[in-house]
C-alpha cells in the first residue's frame, strides 16, 4: 500500500474562497460591499467591489432600505467577479440570511459567519422554509457556520477548502483585509 | 482625477421599488457607479508605473446602467501584460501576483512574485501619497498580514519553528526602515533578516535587496537564504570580473556579495552596478566591518541607495562610540538625489541610537540555551620559555628605553607582539604551558565525546594556529586561516561538522571569529589573547549559539608575570565601556585608552609629545634612523600586528618585492599585497614606482601593489601609481594605518 502523502501545491487547485463583506457608508448614505477572493493559503486572488447611495428614507423603514441596497450590491459585484469561487463566506453581523435565502440565490454553499460566543441571528426551519444549517468550528477560533442551502459535503473539494482555511485561521481575517481594500479606495473620496 | 473623484460621475438611473402613498408612488432607489478594472501587475511592470486604473468612466446621463462594480484579478497576467490601459466596466481586480518562478524547493513552498531585474525601477511602496495608484496600493494591503506569515499555519512554510524573539525582531525589521539588529550572537540575526525580506517580497513592498557580509560568509547567508526562503532568487556576487558583472544584472529578489567585493564593483560612477539602483533593502552583516567612517568599504556602503537600511552585528561597539557613529550614519535610509547623513556624536548620537538598536541578550530571550562558563586559566611558564621571555621583555624595555624621545607606539606594540608570540611558544626549544595543559584537558574531552575549537591571532607554524595544529596531531586537528581560499575554509567547516574523527578545529581568530556557526563544539580555547573583549566574545559565541545541546566552557589562557596578565587589565576596562554604551546606552568616552595606559604596560612614561594624547596621534617611528632592511623588518612586524600573513621575499630574488602579505578580514575577502620599501631621504620618483610595477605577477581583483616610502612621492610618481592602481604609503598613510 502506498504511502499518503499530500502534495501541498494540490491546495492551489482546491479553488478560491469569496468573502463578501458589506459594510455602511458613512451615516445612511449608502453601502460599500466588496468580494474578495483568496486561496485556500490565504492569499490574494481577486477583489471585486462596489458602493451603492441609499435615498433619504424617512418614507422607508432602514431594513428595507438596507435588503434592497445589499441585494444589489451583491448582484452588481457578483456579476463582474470573473472567478467562481468554491464557495461564499459573509459575517453573520453584515449580511442577513434572507440575502442569499431568499434574494439571490447562488450555485455554490454560502456561509455566514459569528464568531464563537457572539449571538446571531440565521433562518431555521422553525420560521423559514429556505433554512441555513448551522455548523460549528473550534480550531484555531470558534465560529458558528451558518450555511445554505447546505454545509459543503464531505470528500469534497469545498469541505477540504474550508478545512484549510479554518486550519489557518483564515475564517475571519480576509474580512479585515476586504475591508482594508475597501477602505483603500474609497478613502480618496471620503477625504475630497 | 483621483480614482474618488470618479464616483461623483455616478449613474443617475435608479432601481425602482416603488411604494404607493395616497395617489402618489415613491420609489425606493439605489444609485450606483460603473466601475472599471484595474490590473496589478507584477514588480516588473510595475516599474514603467503608468496609471492603469485610474481613468474615470464617464457615464452620460440618462444612460441605462445595470449595477457594476469593479474587481481586481490576477487571473491572466500574460494577457493583462498586453493591455496596459485594461479597463472593462464594472471591476477592480487585486492582483495575486502571478507566481511562476519556481526555484529550489521545487513548488513546495509558496512562490515569491518574480524577481526584479536590473532594468525595472522599484515601485513605490503603498501610502496614501495621492501619487500612488489605487491597484498598487490594492496590491499591498490585500496580501497576508505578516503574522499570520509567521505563523506556523500561514502560507509559507518556514523549515523551523521561530522564537518569539525571533518574531519579535523580523517583526521590527519588516515595520521599520532602519534598524541596528545588534543581538547577542548566536541569537539567530541572519534568520530575522532573511524571514523579514521574506515577508517583505511576499508583500510586494520590496522587489530587489541587498546583503553585504564578510567573505566567509556568503556561502552561510546563500545556504541560510535556500532554506528559510527558498522561493526567493538569489544571485551571489563573486568571482571574476565579468561574471560578477552577470550576476549584478542577474533578475534577483536577493543579491549576496562582501564587502570587498562591493568595494570593487562600486565605484565613482553612480552607474556602477551596486549603485545603479534604488535597493528595497540593504543588509549589512557583521556591520561592524564599516566602523571607521574613512575606509572605502564603509564609505561605499553608506553610498548605496537604499529604501530600508538593517545593520546587523553583535558588537556594533569594538573600540569607540566612532564605531557606533559610523555604523549608525548607514542605519538611515538614502533616497535617490539625499545626502549620507553624518552622525554626530554627543546627545544626537545617543537619540539615534536607542531609537534604531534592537538588542536581545541570550540571558534574557534564551534561558535554556546551555550556559556559558568563561574560565581564565593562569599558567606559569615553564623555565625555558620563562627565561626566553625575561630575556627579550628586558631586551626589549631597555631598546624602548634607549630610544628616549622618539619613542613610538609602533614600538611598544612591536614589542607586546613578540613577547605575546613567546607566551605561545618559547623560540628556543619550542615548548608551550598552554599547549601542555591543552592536551591535557583535549584527553578527558576526547574520552567524554566533547570536540573543541581553538583561537589564536597568530596563523604561523611558530607561535600560532599551525603549530598548534601540528602539535595536537593526535586529535585530527583542522586548521583553519585566513590565508585558504573560501572554498577551503568552506570544505574545512563541512569537514568538522560531518567528521567526528577531528576532534578540534584551531582558527585564525580573526579569520574565523565570526560569522561561523560551529555549534558543534562545546569547548572553546582562546590560546592568545586579543585587544579587544568584543572580538574575543563574538569567537566564543561560534560555540554558544541556538543549536548547543551542551554548556559552553571558555578557556583564556593568561601566563603569569606576562605582558598577558597586564593587558588582562586593559580588556577588563573595556567590557566595561562595552556594557555601558551598548547595553545601558550611556557613553563614558573618559574610558578610552590612553597612550599613559598603554606605555604603562612596560612601566615606561610616554615621550613629551605623545602625553595625554590619545592613542594614534603622532606616533610615528623615526624612520630617518632606519636602514632600508630595518624598515623592511618594521613593515613587517608592523604588518603582522594588524593581522597579515607577511613573508619576506629572498633578498637576491625579489624583483623588487621586499615582502608578501595576505590575509582575508577586515574587509572580508582575500587580499594579497605586494610590498617594496622604500626608506628613503627623499621623496620616491617615478623610477621606484615602476620598479614594483614591472615586477608585480598578474594579480586578481583581491591583490594590490604597495610602494612604503616615509618620505613620500613626488607628483609624478603619485599620478603615475594612481592610474596603475598601485598604493602609495607615505608617513602619513602609515601613521592612519598604525590607528
Amino acid at each position: 500500500m502506498a504511502i499518503p502523502f499530500r502534495d501541498t501545491d494540490e491546495l492551489a487547485d482546491i479553488g478560491a474562497a469569496a468573502y463578501l463583506t458589506i459594510i455602511p457608508w458613512s451615516e445612511g448614505k449608502g453601502f460599500e460591499g466588496a468580494l474578495f477572493l483568496v486561496n485556500a493559503r490565504g492569499e490574494p486572488l481577486e477583489f471585486t467591489y462596489n458602493r451603492v447611495e441609499t435615498p433619504y428614507g424617512f418614507l422607508w423603514r432602514k431594513d428595507d432600505i438596507r435588503r434592497h441596497a445589499h441585494r444589489r450590491l451583491a448582484a452588481s459585484i457578483l456579476s463582474t467577479c470573473p472567478v467562481t469561487p468554491k464557495l461564499v463566506l459573509c459575517l453573520a453581523d453584515e449580511v442577513a440570511s434572507e440575502l442569499f435565502c431568499e434574494d439571490i440565490e447562488l450555485p455554490m454553499p454560502v456561509g455566514r459567519i459569528a464568531p464563537g460566543g457572539r449571538v446571531a441571528s440565521f433562518a431555521s426551519d422553525s420560521v423559514s422554509p429556505r433554512c441555513e444549517v448551522r455548523e460549528a468550528t473550534e480550531s484555531p477560533d470558534p465560529v458558528n457556520l451558518f450555511w445554505f442551502p447546505a454545509p459543503p459535503a464531505d470528500s469534497t473539494s469545498e469541505r477540504q477548502l474550508v478545512g484549510e482555511l479554518a486550519r489557518r485561521g483564515l475564517l475571519l481575517e480576509p474580512f479585515d483585509r476586504a475591508k482594508g481594500g475597501l477602505d483603500e479606495v474609497y478613502r480618496d473620496y471620503e477625504g475630497a | 482625477m483621483s480614482l474618488g473623484t470618479w464616483w461623483r460621475l455616478r449613474d443617475p438611473s435608479a432601481i425602482e421599488q416603488g411604494r404607493w402613498l395616497g395617489f402618489f408612488r415613491w420609489h425606493l432607489s439605489v444609485r450606483q457607479v460603473f466601475a472599471k478594472r484595474v490590473f496589478i501587475p507584477t514588480p516588473q511592470d510595475i516599474a514603467p508605473a503608468v496609471s492603469l486604473g485610474t481613468k474615470p468612466s464617464v457615464v452620460l446621463p440618462g444612460a441605462t446602467v445595470s449595477a457594476m462594480p469593479r474587481c481586481l484579478s490576477p487571473t491572466s497576467l500574460t494577457a493583462q501584460v498586453g493591455s496596459r490601459t485594461d479597463e472593462c466596466a464594472g471591476s477592480v481586480a487585486v492582483s495575486d501576483l502571478p507566481f511562476d518562478e519556481p526555484t529550489s524547493g521545487g513548488r513546495r513552498f509558496a512562490q515569491a512574485p518574480p524577481a526584479c531585474s536590473e532594468k525595472g525601477t522599484l515601485a513605490q511602496r503603498p501610502s496614501a501619497d495621492a501619487g500612488v495608484p489605487i491597484w498598487k496600493r490594492l496590491a499591498c494591503v490585500l496580501q497576508i498580514p505578516p503574522d499570520l506569515l509567521l505563523s506556523p499555519q500561514g502560507p509559507l512554510e518556514w523549515p523551523a519553528e521561530l522564537f518569539p524573539f525571533q518574531e519579535d525582531g523580523i517583526r521590527a525589521l519588516y515595520e521599520r526602515d532602519a534598524l541596528l539588529l545588534a543581538d547577542d550572537m548566536g541569537l539567530g540575526k541572519t534568520v530575522q533578516a532573511i524571514g523579514a525580506l521574506r515577508l517583505l517580497v511576499h508583500q510586494r513592498q520590496v522587489e530587489s535587496a541587498l546583503v553585504v557580509t564578510p567573505a566567509g560568509l556568503v556561502s552561510q547567508w546563500w545556504r541560510e537564504l535556500r532554506r528559510w526562503a527558498p522561493e526567493l532568487r538569489i544571485s551571489v556576487v563573486r568571482g571574476r570580473a565579468d561574471e560578477r558583472a552577470w550576476k549584478w544584472r542577474a533578475p534577483a529578489h536577493v543579491f549576496v556579495t562582501s564587502y570587498e567585493t562591493l568595494r570593487s564593483d562600486s565605484t565613482a560612477n553612480p552607474a556602477s552596478p551596486p549603485r545603479r539602483r534604488e535597493w528595497g533593502v540593504v543588509v549589512l552583516d557583521e556591520a561592524q566591518k564599516i566602523k571607521n567612517p574613512d575606509t572605502e568599504a564603509s564609505r561605499k556602503c553608506k553610498q548605496l541607495r537604499r529604501r530600508r537600511a538593517w545593520a546587523l552585528t553583535g558588537t556594533p561597539l569594538e573600540n569607540s562610540v566612532d564605531d557606533l557613529a559610523s555604523i549608525l550614519e548607514f542605519v538611515t535610509p538614502l533616497r535617490e538625489g539625499g545626502e549620507a547623513a553624518k552622525a554626530q556624536l554627543g546627545a544626537a548620537l545617543l537619540e539615534r541610537h536607542r531609537a534604531v538598536q534592537l538588542r536581545r541578550k541570550k540571558a534574557d530571550v534564551l534561558p535554556q540555551l546551555p550556559p556559558k562558563t568563561v574560565n581564565q586559566l593562569a599558567l606559569s611558564l615553564g623555565a625555558e620559555q620563562r627565561m626566553s621571555y625575561d630575556r627579550a621583555e628586558q631586551q626589549g624595555v631597555v631598546e624602548l628605553k634607549d630610544r628616549g624621545e622618539t619613542l613610538r607606539i609602533a614600538h611598544v606594540l612591536e614589542l607586546i607582539t613578540r613577547l605575546k608570540q613567546i607566551c605561545n611558544f618559547c623560540p628556543s626549544s619550542g615548548r608551550s604551558a598552554k599547549l601542555e595543559d591543552i592536551q591535557d584537558r583535549l584527553a578527558t574531552l576526547k574520552a567524554e565525546g566533547h570536540r573543541t575549537i581553538i583561537f589564536s591571532q597568530f596563523t604561523d607554524e611558530t607561535f600560532g594556529c599551525r603549530a598548534v595544529a601540528e602539535a595536537l596531531a593526535d586529535y585530527h586537528p583542522l586548521t583553519y586561516t585566513g590565508d585558504m581560499s573560501s572554498s577551503e575554509r568552506d570544505h574545512i567547516i563541512r569537514e568538522f561538522k560531518e567528521n567526528q574523527e577531528h576532534q578540534a578545529l584551531v582558527l585564525s581568530l580573526r579569520a574565523g571569529g565570526q560569522g561561523l556557526n560551529l555549534q558543534e563544539a562545546s569547548y572553546v580555547f582562546h590560546f592568545d589573547r586579543w585587544w579587544n573583549p568584543a572580538v574575543e566574545r563574538q569567537a566564543e559565541d561560534r560555540s554558544h549559539r541556538l543549536g548547543q545541546r551542551f554548556p559552553v566552557h571558555v578557556y583564556k589562557y593568561v601566563c603569569e608575570g606576562t605582558i598577558e596578565e597586564r593587558i588582562e587589565q586593559i580588556l577588563r576596562d573595556k567590557q566595561l565601556l562595552f556594557e555601558d554604551l551598548v547595553d545601558d546606552v550611556s557613553i563614558d568616552i573618559g574610558k578610552r585608552l590612553t597612550h599613559e595606559e598603554l606605555f604603562g604596560l612596560f612601566n615606561l612614561t610616554p615621550p613629551a609629545a605623545l602625553r595625554s594624547a590619545p592613542l594614534g596621534e603622532k606616533g610615528d617611528p623615526d624612520y630617518s634612523a632606519m636602514t632600508g632592511e630595518e624598515f623592511e623588518r618594521y613593515l613587517k612586524r608592523f604588518l603582522e600586528s594588524k593581522g597579515w600573513h607577511v613573508v619576506t621575499t629572498p633578498r637576491t630574488r625579489d624583483g623588487g618585492i621586499d615582502l608578501i602579505a595576505r590575509r582575508d578580514d577586515d574587509v572580508g575577502a582575500e587580499i594579497t599585497l605586494y610590498v617594496q620599501c622604500k626608506n628613503l631621504s627623499s621623496p620616491c620618483g617615478v623610477d621606484g614606482v615602476r620598479e614594483l610595477n614591472g615586477s608585480l605577477p598578474k594579480h586578481g581583483p583581491g591583490s594590490r601593489g604597495v610602494v612604503a616610502c616615509p618620505s613620500g612621492f613626488t607628483s609624478d610618481a603619485t599620478a603615475w601609481a594612481q592610474d596603475r592602481g598601485l598604493l602609495l604609503w607615505d608617513r602619513e598613510r602609515l601613521r592612519e594605518l598604525s590607528d
